[in-house]
């Protein structure tokens, strides 16, 4: 039987596995996908708030954020070629030309 | 039509009549070519004048709409006004900036207009859940706003940082608000605070909740330490959008963490309260340290609007009334006297030199442009909150804010940053007064750059002559 508590379990693994990748990995392709990752965690604590309070309203967040993701990967690919186009390239490493 | 969905209508119509507006100013960039791209900007400043005029609320009127989702009072109506004159102020003043650049586009100003609509929402929302979605209208148009010298490695690289961390921040805080759901039953703020009155504060969901929502606001506001990516995109970012970045996005987290904090965790003020002195004691003292070895003064200026943040913060743990009508002053004055800095430091440009915002570069421009060195004396002067400048009324009545709520050791700390903080601004009025010019400068202002930093000058002067006026104007509007 699938309590509330497994669902918790899983959403926290999969945020935390998408804090980690945000902060070890160097590539920012790779850093934007630990970003969704995140994000989806956040929709399954949502979904299963919302079936455990019996409430739509987390269902509905789920909504909102998963529109807000997909303007969020549109803006930040942009971004991610543009510096791509001045650089030559994506890792996070050689991205430091501001220092003080 | 029914009272509530009368109600309804009223307590959105600013925000549906800015988007509509927004949406116009779209058609326009299409209509408009090349040199004529700056009148989208300006019918935009149209647009906010007419939306100011007419959705101004009576003094005390709650116009609570959509299940208590959103609030229009004059609390929502006062921080309008500020994001409507920064963008006013970015705007007259980036016309010559852009086109140096080559970006004078529509977009530029269509994306500022979308983005103070997100922060309307930020500030109106009574809910999580339309917070959130205000927050990522605001972060995603500063995304682009920050990258938006597409041509520039620094522009590019600034909008690059802003994305990772600002989308690193939201998830904290949605992943924190999804605990705070769960544990409470609800996402409104009126029916949290209800529940954490009744017990809810003990669980530990909810403490883990909020420390998570707690550190995805101060990424937010940039507070120490949670700043990192705060110097890095201000000095990317095309210099008018940094001082827009500097002002609005900045007064709309403020006023909605107000609004979150003080009816959502008001049964908590204990745990918020000990977390906010310690960060605004931490944001002051390293914003204004490390803003001493700065030799990049748009660096200096980011650095110096990373302890600003700290000083509104003793605003927001005062948490009375003298609080939040020092939070939305000081927010006021900052735009005036920011922008006009910004504004200033965007004409200043180095004969063939890679960098343009060294502090050498500012060296003798008292004989050769007075004009110039008088106006960012002035701005200067006023951000070190010298009386009597507008800066010094700002952080006058933050501290006495925390007078009233008898938080003396942080009003002590606080005045003790704003004199570190007089070094690193005289620095450079210094600079323009004293040294000699190593290289050649050009500092010529063009007209719109002389409409924005006279406006600002004018202002930071007035409010600093006659501040009683001024404040009581905005204690009038904030009952």
């Amino acid at each position: 039987m699938l309590t509330l508590a497994h669902y918790l379990v899983l959403s926290a693994i999969i945020f935390s596995i998408g804090i980690a990748g945000v902060l070890i990995r160097r590539n920012l392709i790779v850093m934007f996908m630990s970003l969704e990752l995140m994000l989806n965690a956040v929709n399954i604590n949502l979904a299963a708030f919302s079936n455990y309070l019996q409430q739509m309203t987390g269902q509905i967040f789920i909504v909102f954020v998963m529109a807000v993701a997909a303007a969020e990967a549109a803006v930040g690919l942009a971004l991610i070629i543009s510096l791509f186009r001045n650089k030559q390239t994506i890792n996070a490493d050689e991205i430091n030309t501001m220092r003080g | 039509m029914t009272p509530q969905a009368m109600m309804n209508l009223v307590s959105i119509a600013p925000e549906v009549l800015m988007t509509v507006f927004g949406l116009i100013l779209v058609v326009l960039d299409v209509m408009t070519k090349g040199e004529k791209k700056s009148m989208v900007g300006y019918f935009g400043i149209a647009f906010m004048i007419i939306t100011a005029l007419i959705s101004q609320p009576a003094i005390g009127g709650k116009y609570l709409g959509f299940g208590n989702m959103v609030m229009w009072d004059t609390f929502s109506y006062v921080f309008f006004v500020i994001f409507a004159l920064a963008y006013t102020l970015t705007t007259l003043g980036s016309v010559e900036y852009l086109r140096d650049k080559g970006i004078l586009k529509g977009e530029f100003y269509t994306i500022m207009f979308f983005s103070i609509i997100g922060m309307m929402f930020m500030v109106s929302a009574f809910d999580l859940t339309v917070f959130y979605v205000g927050l990522e209208t605001m972060a995603i148009s500063m995304y682009v706003l920050a990258g938006f010298n597409k041509k520039c490695a620094k522009s590019a690289e600034s909008g690059v940082k802003y994305f990772i961390i600002g989308a690193f921040s939201s998830g904290m805080l949605l992943f924190g608000m999804t605990y705070v759901y769960g544990a409470t039953g609800s996402m409104n703020y009126l029916e949290i605070a209800e529940a954490l009155k009744n017990g809810a504060a003990e669980n530990a969901t909810v403490k883990i909740g909020l420390i998570l929502m707690l550190a995805g606001f101060a990424f937010k506001i940039s507070a120490v330490p949670f700043h990192m990516w705060a110097p890095d995109v201000y000095q990317g970012a095309p210099t008018p959008a940094a001082g827009f970045m500097t002002v609005a996005p900045k007064a709309a987290a403020f006023a909605s963490l107000v609004r979150f904090v003080w009816i959502a965790l008001e049964p908590v003020a204990g745990l918020w309260g000990t977390f906010f002195s310690i960060l605004a004691v931490l944001t002051m003292f390293y914003g204004n340290l490390v803003a001493l070895s700065q030799t990049n003064v748009k660096r200096m200026l980011a650095y110096s609007a990373i302890s600003h943040a700290g000083y509104m913060m003793i605003g927001l743990v005062a948490m009375n009334k003298e609080g939040y009508q020092a939070i939305a002053l000081y927010s006021l004055i900052y735009a005036f006297m920011n922008i006009g800095a910004f504004t200033l430091l965007g004409v200043l440009k180095n004969k063939g030199m890679v960098e343009d915002e060294r502090l050498e570069s500012f060296a003798g421009l008292a004989k050769k442009n007075p004009m110039y060195a008088l106006g960012m004396l002035i701005f200067m002067f006023s951000l070190a909150g010298i009386p009597p400048l507008a800066g010094f009324i700002g952080k006058y009545m933050i501290f006495m804010a925390a007078m009233k709520a008898e938080l003396y050791w942080l009003a002590v700390i606080g005045a003790l940053n704003s004199a570190l903080a007089c070094y690193y601004y005289m620095r450079v009025t210094i600079y323009m007064y004293f040294n000699e010019p190593e290289y050649e400068v050009d500092a010529t202002i063009g007209r719109s750059a002389f409409i924005t930093s006279f406006i600002g000058a004018v202002v930071v002067l007035a409010v600093g002559f006659f501040p009683s006026a001024f404040i009581s104007f905005v204690k009038h509007l904030l009952v």
